[in-house]
C-alpha cells in the first residue's frame, strides 16, 4: 500500500529531485500550492503524511499573484493540529516541514508541533539529510494509523 | 574540466558558449575601472585574471595567435597589439554608457552594482571572443552572456561574417579595415569544442556550496540594511513620541483655562478627537459643555459663556448596563462602548482632585470618529474652574499615552515589514538555491541512469533551472534596492548635513574600538569646516563608520614607545573645486596593487598580510557597502598605499605602509545651507 503524502509547496518543481526519491520510497504523492488548496483536500481524503513549506500563498488569489505570506504554513500546521477543524480524522498525521524560514522563534514554535526535530529541514537540503529523513519516515509509518475517508 | 572560480561553469554552459566561443572576456569592475580583466577559457578549465595589467589585451590576443593553450599563463610577451579588434573592445568597456545608440551590435545588462553594461563579440587571431565590459555577479553572469550570445547570434557553429551595422561601426573608430574579419571556427577547434561540451555536461564540484554561500552574502546584506532601516524608524519614531509629548506638556501656561484649551487642541488634532464634554454633575442636564474639535479654542467656563448640553443618548452613546444611566454610573472606566482597547486608556485618579467623581474616558462614538469625554464632578456646587488643572493634567496623560501606542503600534508594523521583508528576500535566495540543486541533481541522476529518471526529466530540469537562475537575479538586485527606505541608496531620504559632523558621529563611534586596540584617531582642525553635504545622514554616518573600523582593522597596534594613529583629515592632493572630501589614512599593512580595486567588489575580503587571500577578515561585504553608499550619492571612494618611503607600493614590499582611503562627495551649495556644522569653531 502507497503512502498517501500531501505535498504543500507554492513550486513544487524546486523539489522535483526530492519528490522523485520520495516516490522511489513508495510515497503516492499530491502536490498543492495553496494552504487553502491543503485544507480543501484534508477534508476529502486521509493523508498518512503532509510536506509543508512555512512561507506560502494563502489561496489562489495569492498564487496567481505571485504573493506569499509568512504566517500561511504556521497557520496551516495549527489547522492540521486542530482536532476541531471540520473533516479532522488524523490530527496527529506526521508532519515534514521543508522550508526555507531560519527564524529561530518560528522554528521553534512549528517543531513543538512536530514528533521530532530532524523532521524539520531548511532550504536548500542537504541531500544526505533528506534522504535519511525519507528512510525514517517511511519506515515509521504504520499502515494500520491509515484511514482513507 | 569545471571553473572552480566565479563566473563558474554548470553544465548547463554547454548552451552558453557554443561551439564557436571558446573564450570570453570580463573586463572592468565599473566604467572608471576599465583595466581589470579577467579571461575565462572553459576548454582549458583555466581562469586568467590581470587587473590593472595594461599589457593583459596583448597578452591575450597573443597567446590566441599563438596557439593558447601552453602560453595563457606565460608572462613573456609585452608587445603592443595591433592585430586584432581587441583595442575596439577595450574602446566598448570603456565607454559602454556612451552606447545608447549603438550600431555595434552590442547587447546589454545590468552588473552587479546595478549599472549599465554592454557585451559583444569580436574576433581575435580568427576566433571568437565574448567580450563583456562589466564584472557579473555569479549569479546572474550566465544568464547575461546567455542572453547576449543569443542576441548576438554567435551560436551557428557556421562562420558568420560581419554585419553591416557592425561594420559601420568599425569605420567610426577609423581602425584599419583588416583588423576586422570574421570569426572562423577551425576545423580542430569544433573537434575540441565538442568534447568539451561533452566535459561541460559535469557539474562543478562544489557548485551549490558557493550558491548556498551566495545565498548567505545576499541575506547578510539585506540584514545589514535592515538593522540600519530599523534604527533609523526607530529614532524617528521616538523622536516624534518625544515631540508629541513635548507638545502636550508644553501647555503650563500661567492661564490654565487657556492651558486647558491649548491642550485639549492638541488632543482634538493629534488624536482626532471630535467631542469633549463636561459635566458638571451626575445629570445629563448638568453637562455644561460640549465642543466639536473645529469650534476652535475652549470658552472661558468663568466667564459665564453659555455652553450647549451634550446629549449622551443621541451621540449613541450606551453604558454597559443598559439599566446604567449616567447619574447612575460610578464606574466610568467600566462603561463599554464596543471598543475595549480604548476603554483601557481610561484615565481615573493620579492628579485629580477629586478622585470620586471624575474621570477621563476616551470613547469611539458609534460609526464616528475618536472621543474623549471628561466626566465629573458629581458633587454638587463644585466650581469647574477648579478642575482646570485635572483636566489638563488628564489631556496630557491621554495624549501621550495615546499616541505613545499609536506610535508603538507603526513602529511595530515597521518592524514588522522590514522583518517580513528580510525573510522574504531570504526565502526566495533559499527558494530558488533549492530548485537549481534540485535540478542539477535531476540531470546528475538522469546522467547517471538512476532509477526513475529519464530523458525527459532533463529537459524539464534544465529549462526550471534557468528560470532558478533568473529569480536568483532578479532577487540579487531585490537584495540591493528593491526594498523601501533606506535600502536603496537612491531613493534614501537626504537632507543637508555638514559632512564635518558625519565624520565626527562616525569617529565617536569608533573611539572605544581605537582606544582598545591602542590607535588614536587624529581628526584635523579642516573636518569641522567642511560644507555641508546633501545625503542620507544613517548611511553616510554607516559608510564612514566602515571605512574607519577598516582604517583601524588594518593599522598595526601600538608598540613601547611607539603611538599609532589613524588620521581623518581633508584630502591634500587636489580635488574638483565642487567636491568636498575626507581622507582617512593608517599606518599598517598596506594593499598590495594588484588589490586595491578589488577590495570594494562584493565578497572579496583581504588577506591578514594583504599579500594572498588566504586568511580574510569579516564578510566581505563592507567595502563594497561603502562603495555602493558613495557611488549611490554620486561620490567616489578610492584606496592608495604607499611606503613611508613613498614609494608605491607593489606586491613585493607591503609592510610599513601608509594607507588613505579618500571619499569625495558632492558639496551642497544651495545658498540655503550653511558652512561647517556643530563642531565648527
Amino acid at each position: 500500500m502507497p503512502i498517501k503524502v500531501l505535498w504543500v509547496e507554492e513550486e513544487p518543481q524546486s523539489l522535483r529531485y526530492e519528490m522523485k526519491l520520495a516516490e522511489q520510497q513508495g510515497w503516492e504523492i499530491t502536490a498543492v500550492a495553496t494552504a487553502s488548496e491543503a485544507l480543501e483536500l484534508m477534508n476529502d481524503a486521509a493523508f498518512d503524511l503532509v510536506v509543508v513549506d512555512l512561507i506560502l500563498p494563502a489561496d489562489s488569489f495569492q498564487l496567481q499573484r505571485g504573493l506569499v505570506d509568512p504566517e500561511v504554513g504556521m497557520q496551516l500546521i495549527t489547522s492540521i493540529r486542530d482536532p476541531g477543524r471540520k473533516g479532522c480524522t488524523l490530527p496527529d498525521v506526521p508532519l515534514l516541514v521543508i522550508t526555507a524560514v531560519v527564524s529561530p522563534r518560528q522554528k521553534a514554535q512549528v517543531v513543538e508541533k512536530l514528533t521530532s526535530d530532524r523532521y524539520y529541514l531548511t532550504k536548500p537540503l542537504q541531500n544526505e539529510v533528506y534522504r535519511e529523513v525519507l528512510i525514517e519516515l517511511t519506515q515509521a509509518w504504520d499502515p494500520s494509523k491509515h484511514s482513507p475517508l | 574540466m569545471p571553473l572552480d572560480k566565479w563566473p563558474c561553469v554548470p553544465d548547463t554552459f554547454s548552451s552558453v558558449l557554443p561551439g564557436d566561443l571558446p573564450f570570453f572576456l570580463q573586463t572592468g569592475a565599473t566604467h572608471a575601472l576599465g583595466r581589470a580583466v579577467s579571461i575565462i577559457d572553459p576548454y582549458e578549465g583555466r581562469r586568467f585574471d590581470a587587473i590593472e595589467r595594461f599589457d593583459s589585451y596583448e597578452r591575450f590576443c597573443r597567446c590566441l595567435r599563438g596557439g593558447y593553450r601552453d602560453q595563457l599563463v606565460s608572462t613573456n610577451w609585452d608587445a603592443k597589439c595591433t592585430e586584432c579588434d581587441m583595442l575596439v573592445a577595450e574602446h566598448l568597456c570603456a565607454h559602454s554608457h556612451e552606447f545608447q545608440n549603438a550600431l555595434m551590435p552590442v547587447t546589454r545588462y545590468r552588473c552587479y552594482m546595478g549599472l549599465e553594461e554592454v557585451a559583444t563579440t569580436i574576433s581575435v587571431g580568427g576566433l571568437s571572443v565574448m567580450v563583456v565590459s562589466g564584472q557579473f555577479r555569479p549569479s546572474e553572469g550566465l544568464s547575461d552572456v546567455n542572453t547576449a550570445i543569443s542576441c548576438l547570434g554567435v551560436r551557428s557553429p557556421q562562420q558568420y561574417e560581419v554585419s553591416q551595422a557592425m561594420w559601420e561601426s568599425i569605420c567610426r573608430f577609423n581602425f584599419p579595415n583588416e583588423l576586422w574579419m570574421g570569426a572562423v571556427v577551425k576545423e580542430e577547434e569544433q573537434i575540441h569544442l565538442l568534447c568539451y561540451a561533452e566535459e561541460l555536461q559535469m557539474v562543478a564540484e562544489g557548485f551549490e556550496a558557493e550558491l548556498v554561500q551566495e545565498a548567505q552574502r545576499i541575506e547578510e546584506i539585506a540584514q545589514n540594511y535592515y538593522d540600519m532601516a530599523k534604527g533609523e524608524v526607530e529614532a524617528r519614531i521616538m523622536r516624534e513620541i518625544s515631540a508629541a509629548v513635548s507638545e502636550a506638556t508644553a501647555c503650563k501656561a500661567e492661564n490654565l483655562w487657556d492651558s486647558v484649551s491649548d491642550a485639549l487642541d492638541v488632543l482634538m488634532r493629534e488624536l482626532n478627537v471630535e467631542y469633549v464634554a463636561f459635566f458638571s454633575g451626575r445629570a445629563e442636564r448638568d453637562t455644561v459643555l460640549t465642543l466639536k474639535a473645529s469650534a476652535g479654542s475652549l470658552p472661558r467656563v468663568s466667564e459665564g459663556a453659555s455652553f450647549p448640553h451634550f446629549n449622551w443618548r443621541k451621540a449613541g452613546i450606551r453604558t454597559q448596563d443598559e439599566r446604567d444611566t449616567p447619574t447612575q454610573v460610578r464606574d466610568w472606566t467600566s462603561v463599554s462602548l464596543g471598543d475595549h482597547e480604548l476603554i483601557d486608556l481610561g484615565f481615573r485618579g493620579g492628579a485629580n482632585p477629586f478622585p470620586l467623581s471624575a474621570c477621563l474616558i476616551p470613547v469611539r462614538l458609534p460609526g464616528g470618529p475618536f472621543a474623549a469625554l471628561v466626566i465629573g464632578p458629581q458633587l454638587a456646587g463644585v466650581n469647574l474652574v477648579d478642575y482646570e488643572s485635572f483636566v489638563m493634567t488628564a489631556c496630557r496623560d491621554l495624549a501621550t499615552r495615546v499616541l505613545t501606542l499609536q506610535l508603538a503600534q507603526i513602529l511595530e508594523q515597521d518592524r514588522s515589514d522590514w522583518e517580513n521583508s528580510s525573510r522574504l528576500t531570504g526565502h526566495r535566495v533559499r527558494a530558488s538555491i533549492q530548485s537549481m540543486q534540485s535540478q542539477l541533481n535531476t540531470v546528475r541522476a538522469v546522467q547517471t541512469g538512476e532509477p526513475g529518471f529519464i530523458a525527459a526529466d532533463r529537459d524539464t530540469a534544465e529549462k526550471d533551472l534557468q528560470i532558478a537562475f533568473q529569480d536568483l537575479r532578479e532577487i540579487s538586485y531585490a537584495a540591493e534596492s528593491s526594498v523601501p527606505g533606506a535600502f536603496d541608496v537612491k531613493i534614501a531620504r537626504r537632507e543637508s548635513v555638514p559632512l564635518g559632523d558625519i565624520v565626527w558621529d562616525a569617529v565617536e563611534a569608533q573611539r572605544d574600538l581605537a582606544d582598545e586596540n591602542g590607535i588614536e584617531i587624529e581628526v584635523s582642525e579642516g573636518i569641522s569646516k567642511l560644507p555641508p553635504v546633501y545625503v542620507n545622514p544613517t548611511l553616510m554616518r554607516f559608510a564612514f563608520i566602515n571605512l574607519i573600523n577598516n582604517g583601524l582593522k588594518y593599522s598595526y597596534p601600538r608598540q613601547k614607545d611607539r603611538k599609532r594613529i589613524l588620521r581623518v583629515q581633508p584630502p591634500h592632493r587636489p580635488f574638483d573645486p565642487d567636491e568636498v572630501g575626507v581622507e582617512i589614512v593608517n599606518f599598517g599593512l598596506g594593499i598590495k596593487q594588484a588589490d586595491r580595486t578589488r577590495i570594494f567588489e562584493w565578497g572579496v575580503r583581504l588577506a591578514k598580510g594583504a599579500s594572498t587571500f588566504r586568511e580574510v577578515y569579516g564578510k566581505g561585504i563592507g567595502l563594497w557597502e561603502v562603495k555602493h553608499i558613495i557611488e549611490g550619492h554620486g561620490g567616489r571612494v578610492s584606496v592608495s598605499s604607499v611606503h613611508h618611503s613613498r614609494e608605491p607600493v607593489t606586491d613585493q614590499n607591503i609592510t610599513q605602509c601608509i594607507t588613505v582611503f579618500t571619499v569625495l562627495l558632492l558639496a551642497d551649495m544651495r545658498p540655503h545651507t550653511v558652512e561647517g556644522g556643530r563642531h565648527a569653531n
